[in-house]
């Protein structure tokens, strides 16, 4: 079994990164693309301000691996838990309240879109390409893509790129909102870093992770407990700052 | 028809069109008497259901630089039920983007923190070419706390919340509106005129869905 994850990890200046290693494709081996035990051990750092997301080499992901999926099934395999551990792997990423920013360059398909799709900034190279192919297979997306495809591009796009696997380019997945910003291809990595530092270097883990929480619960809590959360989350955050802004301006009478 | 007297709103109805002005220039502060006195005016202006629109603006050169943070802090830190508290403070403004005729918030200057929280509530938004945006919080190691994260969000995508939003900074009137915060940006000195005949061609009851239609079909953009 070794070896079957090609997935690597890294932290640089706080920012996590997780680079999709199976070029030229980077296929993701399978559904869980990485075991879950390993990306909770990467992201237990308490210095982590966020997760950036690409592909080795010229593509993002050319998604699951069709072929290992389908000897699975006439393996008898357990494929429904199969795919719910790619669906719980997603949830994780998203549940750690870190900002998830994918670069996007070449091939983004099927479940390597379905990745995308979970992040909540999309940057994508010039020469970027998205589909949603697996209707063509028999299959429908698998991984929340049929959920979080209608939520970014709205029903009509969303559709139409699922029952037609039709492939677009860069530029008309930023007309429909399925991408947020294009680059020129050799500076996608280096465009989504250094947006991910600019928006987390100054500020403290705990007030990035009230953010994306407040933001999370919007979509997941109904709506009254949503703000009973947003309420408590300020709450405690503002006590903490209190606290700091007397302390300090103690410090400043003991020092004059 | 004029109404009752607060210290921090101005708050009159002429022409069945309500107009509530944050009243504490030159910076129209959102201080805790401003969130009591929303909280008394809520049954009045929820009562006034024959109303053709509510214009919201703010004395002066700015609609409001926010929450009062050095009135706030303290009061959050030492108060038990600091927590109700803040609810209720939400429910002061909340209930404005349930109101079944327009609400239009009229933005010149600075419109910052809990004041764009406050605008966001509203269906509507106006703004003049000098108007500034942004939810600082993040910066004063707070977040955006009656609403402004899902709102902004909801608007403009979640990738350009998080950017404002955790960078805290500023951002202009053409920002604004190309980020979809505000739907039109006028002279300033027009801008209540506008929002009057805006509020005046409006076609009966506000509904959520039409939002977009409304915009398209009676806002008259500046060119």
């Amino acid at each position: 079994m070794k070896g079957k994850h090609q997935i690597e990890w890294e932290i640089r200046d706080g920012i996590g990164i997780i680079t999709i290693s199976s070029p030229p494709e980077n296929y993701l081996y399978e559904p869980a693309f990485v075991p879950l035990e390993s990306l909770k051990k990467w992201t237990a750092d308490p210095s982590l301000k966020g997760i950036l997301i690409h592909g080795k080499g010229k593509h993002f992901s050319a998604g699951g691996d069709l072929d290992r999926l389908f000897s699975l099934i006439t393996d008898n395999h357990d494929l429904k838990a199969y795919l719910a551990a790619g669906t719980t792997l997603l949830e994780y990423l998203i549940g750690t309240d870190l900002p998830l920013v994918a670069a996007i360059q070449g091939v983004c398909f099927g479940g390597g879109l379905e990745l995308a799709l979970a992040c909540h900034i999309r940057i994508a190279a010039e020469n970027a390409l998205f589909a949603s192919p697996e209707t063509g297979h028999g299959l429908i997306p698998g991984m929340g893509g049929t959920v979080r495809l209608p939520e970014t591009v709205g029903q009509a796009q969303a559709l139409r790129m699922i029952l037609t696997g039709d492939m677009i380019n860069a530029e008309e997945a930023r007309m429909i909102g399925l991408i947020d910003i294009i680059v020129p291809r050799h500076e996608v990595f280096d465009y989504a870093f250094n947006m991910l530092r600019k928006m987390t270097d100054a500020l403290p883990v705990k007030v990035i992770r009230s953010v994306l929480r407040t933001l999370r619960n919007a979509t997941t809590l109904p709506a009254e407990q949503a703000i009973t959360e947003e309420n408590r989350i300020f709450c405690e955050l503002a006590k903490e700052e209190a606290k700091r802004r007397s302390a300090e301006s103690e410090k400043n009478r003991g020092d004059a | 028809m004029v109404t009752r007297k607060f210290d921090t709103i101005d708050w009159c109805v002429n022409d069945q069109i309500g107009h509530l002005v944050l009243n504490q220039p030159p910076s129209n502060k959102m201080t805790v008497a401003f969130f009591s006195e929303m909280t008394d005016l809520k049954g009045e202006i929820t009562g006034l259901t024959s109303l053709k629109a509510l214009i919201i603006s703010g004395k002066g050169r700015h609609f409001s630089s926010g929450a009062d943070l050095d009135e706030l802090l303290p009061e959050i830190d030492r108060n038990a039920g600091a927590e109700s508290f803040l609810q209720s403070n939400y429910t002061a403004l909340s209930y404005l983007e349930t109101l079944p005729f327009p609400v239009i918030s009229v933005i010149r200057g600075a419109c910052l923190g809990s004041a764009l929280e406050l605008a966001l509530f509203s269906h509507f938004r106006f703004c003049g070419e000098e108007a500034v945006f942004g939810l600082p919080e993040t910066t004063f190691n707070l977040i955006p706390g009656i609403g402004g994260i899902q709102r902004f969000a909801a608007l403009s995508r979640k990738a350009r919340a998080l950017d404002y939003i955790l960078t805290g900074r500023m951002f202009d009137a053409q920002r604004a509106l190309e980020l979809g915060i505000v739907d039109a940006i006028w002279p300033k000195i027009k801008l209540v005129d506008e929002a009057i005949v805006f509020a005046k061609q409006f076609p009966g009851r506000y509904e959520k869905g039409m939002r977009e239609v409304y915009v398209s079909r009676y806002v008259r953009r500046k060119r």
